[in-house]
């Protein structure tokens, strides 16, 4: 029994080392662009990488899912990162292929001082919509409400607006913020704040809301009791080749899923 | 041979330009040929009319806001005596201008926009918050153009204004503003320009509400800003459509300002 184990541990060390070895002669850029809820996890990979071999560059910015999927298509990053499906357009337009390493909650935050913590989605619908404007309705305090959300370039928001608001109206006097970071810190520094994010961006400085009595945890995203998920997507042109294949490879290993993918709020997908 | 020397960059800076307003004008055009174009300025999911409107009141705010401060602050060195006091503070301008816009709009997000909610009440994010961080912006931009078309003033005058028993208040109002109002009105222009292509102060304060602005403590979103939130969307959509509207809106726009500016210059003249 304990040599089975044993065994079991090596043989998944060295499957992962076996990947992350790939990098040690490994030079080069890597141009990683997009999808803003991957960037907690680009980052902490490329961190690991960078230890064993401070020669690759990897740069990762944001943008948004639209940005990463037209900048990957256009040739000029290596991976986009998308927090929605590629459209069947942009996949037949680019000839893309889609690698998809997780699943994440969209959640539904307020300030961590509102009483507020669970709502209904038919409550969300009408805040959203603008019908709700006073926080005192859902038995909070007699506040406004200020509702912050995303543009149409962003997958979050496409995400959310089609499974949380069934594709509903959104109040066009809502504040707009450009990626998940802006909308955590727009939620923390509001007391009448309400807004949706990636459920891997909660942590205390933001509170996520029960919908229909169920709260985005990772408990309850991994046992598929918080319906409202995504796929995030590491989107490539053709297939992965050198680096880019490296490093989607990479992502899939167990000691990613599980210690990087899993420890920042999101569902690993192995 | 000199001629074609400087001929050819003319030409190819021409042609961009060209094939800049037929590149926007073509992205544009699906919109403004169908019933969009209705949509697009009366309401819908996106008002360029709104957003066009959110602009001016913006750049309007910002540049008058900036103007009597830079006023304030060019008079006063106009009669401050040559001294290395003077030298330090138009360097220290100088050194204003060249802060990234950036800086001033976090510096906004975290310090302004809090006490503009606990003053206007509402979110804090509006077109007045971006409009006094704007106006910061373009204040130093708009005291140097001041400040050299002061000192474009013949300095006889100053010694007439003297001569005649005059003093530094008579001179300044009496005298230099009218000597100088076609450079003042220069600088004026340039602060405007600088205030309506600005696109990060007003992304990350005015709060980007699609809708027209309504008062200036309400959020709204000015046509640079669209471009930016807009610029990953889906290729085919409205939309995406909409920001090469904004760009040649804008474009527009600061094609008036320049001609306003090369007519007043030319009068100068």
């Amino acid at each position: 029994m304990k040599k089975t184990v044993l065994f079991g541990l090596a043989a998944v060390t060295f499957a992962y080392a076996g990947t992350l070895d790939s990098f040690k002669d490994e030079s080069g850029t890597l141009r990683i662009a997009g999808g803003t809820a991957h960037i907690p996890i680009m980052k902490a990979v490329t961190k690991e990488i960078n230890r064993l071999n401070p020669n690759i560059k990897i740069a990762i910015a944001g943008g948004g899912s639209g940005v990463g999927i037209k900048k990957v298509g256009e040739g000029l990053v290596d991976i986009g990162n998308a927090g929605r499906k590629a459209s069947d357009e942009e996949v037949q337009k680019y000839g893309l292929v889609l690698h998809k390493w997780a699943i994440d909650g969209i959640a539904v935050v307020v300030h961590p001082s509102n009483s507020v913590a669970a709502l209904t989605k038919a409550q969300i619908q009408e805040i959203f919509a603008g019908k709700i404007r006073n926080w005192k309705v859902l038995g909070g305090a007699d506040a406004q409400i200020h509702i912050y959300t995303r543009d149409k370039a962003s997958g979050t928001r496409k995400v959310f607006w089609k499974k949380v608001l069934d594709k509903g109206a959104m109040d066009k006097k809502a504040l707009f913020v450009n990626s998940n970071g802006a909308m955590k810190r727009s939620v923390t520094g509001d007391a009448g704040a309400i807004g949706f994010l990636s459920a891997g961006f909660i942590d205390s400085s933001v509170q996520g809301v029960a919908i229909d009595g169920v709260t985005p945890s990772a408990k309850n995203i991994q046992s598929g009791a918080y319906t409202f998920v995504r796929g995030l997507y590491s989107i490539t042109k053709g297939e992965a080749k050198g680096l880019a294949k490296k490093f989607i490879n990479l992502l899939y290993t167990p000691y990613v899923q599980h210690d990087i993918v899993a420890k920042k709020g999101f569902i690993p997908v192995k | 041979m000199m001629r074609y020397l400087t001929l050819i960059p003319t030409l190819i800076s021409g042609a961009i330009l060209l094939v800049l307003v037929l590149f926007l004008g073509y992205f544009s055009l699906p919109l403004l040929r169908t019933e969009a174009i209705g949509e697009l300025l009366g309401g819908a999911d996106v008002s360029l009319l709104a957003m066009l409107t959110a602009s001016l009141v913006l750049s309007v705010t910002a540049t008058l806001l900036a103007t009597l401060f830079a006023l304030a602050v060019a008079l006063s060195l106009e009669s401050m005596p040559s001294s290395r006091l003077k030298v330090l503070m138009l360097g220290f301008v100088n050194l204003l201008t060249a802060i990234p816009t950036v800086v001033y709009g976090f510096v906004g997000v975290v310090v302004l926009i809090p006490f503009m909610r606990d003053v206007t009440g509402g979110s804090g994010y509006s077109l007045l918050t971006a409009a006094l961080v704007l106006s910061l912006v373009v204040t130093p931009t708009i005291i140097l153009f001041f400040n050299d078309s002061f000192r474009s003033v013949p300095k006889t005058y100053k010694s007439i204004v003297y001569a005649l028993g005059g003093n530094s208040e008579h001179y300044q109002l009496k005298v230099l503003l009218r000597a100088a109002s076609r450079g003042l009105s220069v600088g004026v222009m340039m602060g405007f320009a600088r205030a309506i292509g600005d696109t990060m102060i007003a992304l990350m304060l005015s709060g980007n509400a699609l809708v027209m602005p309504d008062s200036l403590s309400g959020s709204a979103r000015v046509l640079t800003a669209h471009i930016a939130l807009l610029f990953a969307g889906d290729f085919d959509s409205l939309e995406f459509r909409s920001i090469f509207a904004s760009g040649l809106l804008l474009f527009l726009l600061s094609t008036i300002v320049v001609m306003l500016m090369r007519r007043m210059r030319v009068r100068h003249a």
